[in-house]
């Protein structure tokens, strides 16, 4: 036997139960197909077979679920009682010792592992707004998909928003998410729901809030205007955008000495939330770190911001280099006539400047224009 | 304002919901960087006090109401700044005064009346103070807003306004006016005091275009001009931009690009592509280009600054039903030349991985990430732990940092911190909470810093 096959053959049965576990529903190692914020957690103790009564004894779901047609709340409960079950199944519930042959007839066959006492079913009521009877042409398994194959029904079996949207398309029927889902009174969508959060499936258009949505949220905001005012106003961005308490899930700890670095590396999109000149520059002022600072913030023994004695070299000035990389942090400092001073007479134009860009500034209008030059007549020629 | 009065006052009361919001934090934290010998005490309070209307129409809450929606929302901004500014504020204080600091700042957020769904549910109307975001970026104006549903699946829309600018009433004005910092103007000459300029006037105009209701795709369009009028009107921007996002199946994608026409210039061009082979994993692969851009008022507009170029992929895993993991990696260039004199290379790296676990009560995170080039490396592990503790009414939530930050412009420096924060939450009744926060962050070099944090949380339905 070669050795890759030895390999194969000893991964074969780890291969086998990573497949099952996989494979198997109870040990939920895949995600839920429905949202559990929607259907809460449910603690089924009942032992019951669907399939087994669909196929096997051909009833149909209202022999059973009698109450459905006629539901207009999903609080209403719809499992059937026992009498309902009761109708075909005697059961047994005086002494299980002398019960009757029919396996069936035990408390244990439907309870099973409760001889002392028959534990409550919890089947928490939907977060929606939904009524069977409004829905009662459409036949049950158009929404319980699986049901005819499957054994205990769990909320798993219960029908997920995209299948809704299947007929909720705007055309057969109503695609607002109010029509679903409970609002408030200002029309948007309640999102606190019990101790859960009500957030976005990950399919629905890049508007999943997952973990790195704090920082990559600008794009869906943008495009999903409609969608995310289902749930927030503009104003709503304020909560974060206004500046009053540095959200720390964006700008973790010891952000004063990390933010220089981040910022020059660009790692975060600062202009998102921050302008160079009157954001930055206003702490910096007061910091001490700009040149415009007080005198009595600035320690003239601590080493200077740019102390590379060739920063400002007349023929090959480090700072150049450092400006073009990212000329945002240089603006966060540093105010138009800091420069002004030297460049009046040192172009910091790009090459090709006259003839790509000078004529659309002056067009325009410029005031950068005039910081240096006296006049723009010809100036682009 | 007297408008809104009146149409209050016409009314019955019972189709109006009025919340009245404000969120007040105190926090005392100090200052440290190493670059300057700087240590500064900051006490700050800061105050949004929020009035929000809603159902302001006759019929609005009636089961079933499909005509328009007005609401009235209404907001303050209180930033006052204690810590050194009783000599900053002092013209006397040669050494420490700084001309226009404003320590007692009251903004207006916004003031924004807005009537949605008018026409069969085909037209919005805002105006007043407006926040507004669209494919040109993030910003607030004082003018007028109309969106108009066309087609079922096209929407159209334009504004008008003065902007609002110099960082006055947000902290985040993505077209305020380069070299103009936020200060009291009172009483200071601008002769003397060239950084307190008054910011021109500037009126923008906007436009664009959406597809929307079309669930395999988004299409939005935008274009806007600011401009300074009066004798010599100029105009500091006009940019226009586009954003498009689709999905198909399990593929799902966009792009994004933008430039100033006055300036003749592309600075922003992006697209990212996603799949997902299987229900719980995705990944994705996305390219950016990214100029600096400022506007014509600013001379740095006429500065050579090179583009950057970035290339990410991503990938994230969902294989329980509360468990995240993910990474992404990054590679981003500048192309300046690298000379031999040590200059840093112009090519920087890095990525991240992470993983969020929920489990009742209990959410985890943890985040490891690293950063290389552009003068420096950054490495660090974050992780948070939440607890929500429903019965007792209480919240807790403790973060911690460690950082290795390696700075490779001078002043070179090597540091290595260490952070945490420590708080909770106890919701004292349905209208009034109160979090409470103490972050402590050391270094070798810089020593202790603490922060402290409290935060008053009130909303009251009326």
């Amino acid at each position: 036997m070669t050795h890759g096959r030895r390999a194969w053959i000893a991964a074969a049965p780890w291969l086998l139960v990573a497949g099952a576990a996989l494979a198997t529903p109870t040990l939920r190692l895949l995600p839920s197909p429905v949202s559990t914020v929607i259907y809460p957690e449910q603690e089924i103790r009942v032992r019951f077979d669907h399939a087994g009564h669909l196929v096997g004894r051909d009833l149909a779901c209202p022999d059973c679920h009698d109450l459905a047609r006629t539901s207009r709340s999903p609080a209403d409960n719809l499992i059937p009682r026992e009498a309902v079950c009761a109708r075909c199944h005697a059961a047994d519930t005086r002494d299980e010792g002398r019960g009757p042959a029919d396996a069936e007839a035990r408390c244990e066959s439907c309870h099973p592992d409760q001889t002392e006492r028959v534990e409550r079913t919890l089947i928490p009521s939907a977060f929606l707004r939904f009524g069977h009877a409004d829905h009662d042409e459409e036949g049950c398994e158009r929404c319980h998909t699986r049901i005819a194959v499957r054994g205990l029904a769990t909320a798993d079996d219960l029908p997920g928003m995209r299948l809704c949207l299947g007929c909720h398309d705007g055309r057969r029927a109503d695609r607002r998410c109010v029509t679903c889902h409970i609002s408030d009174p200002d029309g948007r969508l309640r999102t606190t729901l019990g101790r859960e959060r009500l957030q976005p499936p990950g399919w629905m258009r890049g508007a999943e809030h997952s973990p790195t949505w704090v920082t990559d949220h600008e794009r869906t905001a943008v495009a999903e205007r409609r969608l995310c005012q289902s749930c927030h106003r503009e104003h709503d961005c304020l909560a974060c955008h206004d500046g009053n308490v540095r959200p720390r899930d964006v700008h973790p700890g010891d952000w004063i000495s990390a933010h220089p670095l981040e910022a020059r590396a660009g790692e975060l999109s600062c202009r998102g939330c921050h302008r160079g000149q009157s954001f930055c520059r206003t702490c910096h002022l007061r910091a001490g770190v700009a040149l415009g600072s007080p005198p009595g913030r600035r320690d003239t023994t601590a080493p200077v911001v740019h102390e590379d004695p060739d920063w400002a070299d007349p023929v090959a000035p480090r700072h150049a280099i450092q400006a073009r990389r990212a000329l945002q942090t240089c603006v966060s400092c540093h105010a138009g006539r800091d420069c002004v001073s030297c460049h009046a007479v040192v172009s910091p134009h790009p090459p090709g400047f006259a003839d790509d860009r000078c004529e659309s500034l002056v067009r325009a209008g410029s005031r950068a224009c005039t910081a240096c030059h006296d006049s723009v007549e010809g100036l682009c020629e | 304002m007297s408008i809104l009065i009146s149409l209050l006052g016409a009314v019955p009361a019972h189709a109006l919901d009025v919340l009245v919001s404000s969120t007040t934090s105190t926090q005392v934290y100090d200052v440290r960087t190493g670059r300057i010998d700087l240590f500064l005490h900051r006490r700050r309070v800061t105050e949004r006090l929020t009035l929000r209307l809603d159902r302001v129409l006759p019929d609005e809450d009636e089961p079933g109401y499909e005509g328009p929606r007005m609401s009235f929302v209404f907001a303050l901004r209180l930033d006052t700044d204690f810590g050194d500014s009783s000599r900053e504020i002092s013209p006397s204080s040669d050494l420490w005064y700084i001309p226009g600091f404003d320590p007692y700042a009251v903004d207006l957020v916004t003031a924004e009346l807005a009537v949605r769904d008018l026409f069969r549910g085909t037209t919005d109307v805002r105006a007043g103070r407006l926040v507004t975001f669209d494919p040109t970026g993030f910003s607030a104006l004082d003018g007028l807003e109309l969106r108009v549903r066309i087609l079922r699946w096209a929407e159209v829309w334009a504004a008008a306004g003065v902007e609002v600018v110099s960082g006055e009433r947000l902290s985040s004005g993505g077209f305020e006016v380069d070299g103009v910092v936020r200060v009291r103007r009172d009483g200071l000459d601008p002769e003397e005091h060239r950084e307190v300029e008054e910011p021109p006037t500037r009126v923008v105009v906007a436009a664009g275009a959406s597809l929307i209701r079309l669930d395999w795709m988004t299409l939005d369009l935008a274009y806007r001009q600011g401009i300074v009028p009066g004798d010599e009107s100029r105009t500091s921007y006009q940019r226009l931009a586009g954003d498009f996002t689709f999905t198909a199946g399990p593929v799902d994608g966009g792009a994004a690009a933008g430039g100033d026409i006055a300036l003749g210039l592309v600075d922003e061009v992006s697209a990212e592509v996603g799949v997902r082979p299987i229900r719980w994993m995705r990944l994705s692969l996305g390219g950016r280009y990214d100029a600096p851009v400022f506007d014509t008022d600013s001379i740095f507009v006429a500065f050579w600054s090179e583009p950057a170029v970035e290339g990410e992929l991503d990938v994230e895993l969902r294989p329980l039903d509360r468990l995240v993991f993910g990474a992404t990696g990054y590679v981003r260039d500048v192309s300046v030349f690298a000379d031999d004199s040590g200059d840093p290379s112009s090519l920087g790296y890095g990525g991240a991985i992470y993983t969020r676990l929920r489990y009742r009560w209990l959410m985890g995170e943890v985040r490891a990430r690293l950063g290389e080039g552009f003068g420096g490396q950054r490495v660090g592990v974050v992780w948070r732990i939440v607890a929500s503790i429903p019965r007792a009414h209480l919240g807790l939530d403790f973060r911690g940092t460690l950082l290795g930050l390696r700075e490779d412009i001078p002043p070179h420096g090597n540091r290595v911190s260490f952070g945490y924060v420590v708080g909770a939450r106890y919701q004292m009744s349905p209208e009034a909470a109160v979090v409470f926060e103490l972050e402590h962050n050391g270094s070798h070099d810089l020593g202790h810093q603490l922060r402290f944090l409290a935060l008053l949380d009130l909303g009251f339905w009326l």
